[in-house]
């Protein structure tokens, strides 16, 4: 890497940034307008080319581990934030993971699977950074559904669109499994089914209809919590688009 | 697009927009790579105090023990709480010349006593780790030690 500007040297890996780009640009635009979900694998990196990346990194590629940054940094950082860190916990963790990775990468074992061993290692620095935590507060048994929720995920109160508070309301409110599941295929950009199974540690066939599952309690909490709205007259409506 | 999908698309769009990951995370990560070694042995990690469940919590002058090996070089490290960050003291044993004390934003060689001891200044977080050189000129690295 002596020398050489980022992406100057290497035409394929400059192709996989600017997808990872794009991918971005289309999951931010304000409308509905369909960021590829997991199933649409065709147009996402193949395990190959993730593989590629990581021997590039290896090889000493700037431009091929910031590829890598780029796709798996909002992975991380949803599991993390799902582990109800604190956001400056949330993101030393994120850090320590990229930081471990680089360290391993000359003896990474399954470069195509880098993805699912960057989030166990966030799991791993999270559990430990909750087991930290926790020494002042009572045990508990499960750390999804236990762990006294300080980190405030999202301030209500930024949340100009009252929708969107609601929805997180309720997405708070599903199972530890149902959010973690959810946290993986809501990251940008999101993984690959492929890659969601070994995050997930659940076959691939399990992970559509847990999904749908997990989406139906949500449509049911939602359900019930419009009912409460109309029951108390729609009191804030303010800031809505 | 299926209505499953279109509640995931908005999921993510509210955690992108009311959560997002801090700005500077990606950069950090970007950086993380200049400290990429091919050449470096990684030391094995023996023991951390931390992961003791009966451990006293990490309160301000708490001592952290974590110990590491590789091959015939050892490190005895501890690790303190300070009120400005850590302080990382410790002793190695085997043939060592010299070692440094890095954490992902700065590194810091330290003297080491005729018995292989040292003491760092404080360091901050997230983690730290110690660069071990050995008498015939192999540079061993331990791994990093999350101190958040």
């Amino acid at each position: 890497m002596t020398g050489m500007r980022p992406g100057a040297h290497c035409g394929t890996l400059v192709t996989f940034r600017e997808r990872a780009m794009t991918a971005r640009t289309v999951a931010m635009a304000p409308d509905d307008a369909a960021p590829e979900t997991a199933e649409q694998d065709g147009d996402r990196l193949p395990e190959s080319d993730i593989s590629l990346l990581v021997k590039g990194a290896a090889s000493g590629d700037q431009a091929a581990w910031d590829a890598l940054v780029a796709r798996y940094t909002n992975l991380l950082w949803s599991i993390a934030r799902g582990y109800r860190l604190e956001r400056t916990d949330a993101a030393d963790v994120v850090q320590v993971a990229w930081l471990r990775l680089v360290e391993h990468l000359p003896r990474l074992r399954d470069p195509e699977r880098v993805g699912a061993w960057l989030a166990t290692t966030v799991r791993r620095e999270c559990l430990q950074v909750v087991s930290r935590r926790k020494r002042d507060l009572p045990v508990v048994d499960d750390v999804f559904d236990s762990v006294p929720d300080t980190s405030a995920p999202v301030d209500a109160r930024l949340l100009a669109d009252e929708q969107a508070a609601t929805l997180w309301s309720a997405f708070e409110q599903i199972s530890g499994r149902c959010q973690h599941l959810l946290r993986v295929l809501m990251a940008d950009p999101p993984p690959s089914y492929v890659e969601v199974s070994e995050l997930m540690e659940m076959p691939v066939g399990s992970i559509g209809p847990t999904r749908a599952r997990c989406l139906d309690r949500l449509r049911v909490i939602l359900d019930e919590s419009e009912r409460g709205d109309s029951e108390h007259g729609d009191a804030e409506t303010g800031g809505a688009r | 697009m299926t209505d499953d999908d279109a509640v995931i698309a908005r999921l993510r769009e509210v955690a992108r927009t009311t959560d997002p990951e801090p700005p500077e995370l990606a950069g950090s990560a970007r950086a993380a790579f200049g400290l990429y070694r091919f050449d470096q042995e990684l030391a094995e990690l023996l023991h951390d105090s931390a992961d003791e469940l009966t451990g006293v919590r990490g309160g301000p002058g708490t001592e952290r023990l974590v110990s590491f090996a590789a091959g015939d070089i050892g490190a005895e490290v501890q690790i303190t709480r300070a009120a400005d960050g850590y302080q990382v003291t410790g002793m190695v044993t085997g043939d060592v010349t010299a070692i440094a004390l890095q954490t992902p934003t700065s590194r810091v060689e330290l003297a080491l006593d005729a018995e292989g001891r040292f003491r760092g200044d404080s360091v901050d977080g997230p983690a730290v780790r110690l660069e071990v050189v050995t008498g015939t000129g192999y540079t061993v690295m331990t791994p990093w030690v999350t101190v958040t």
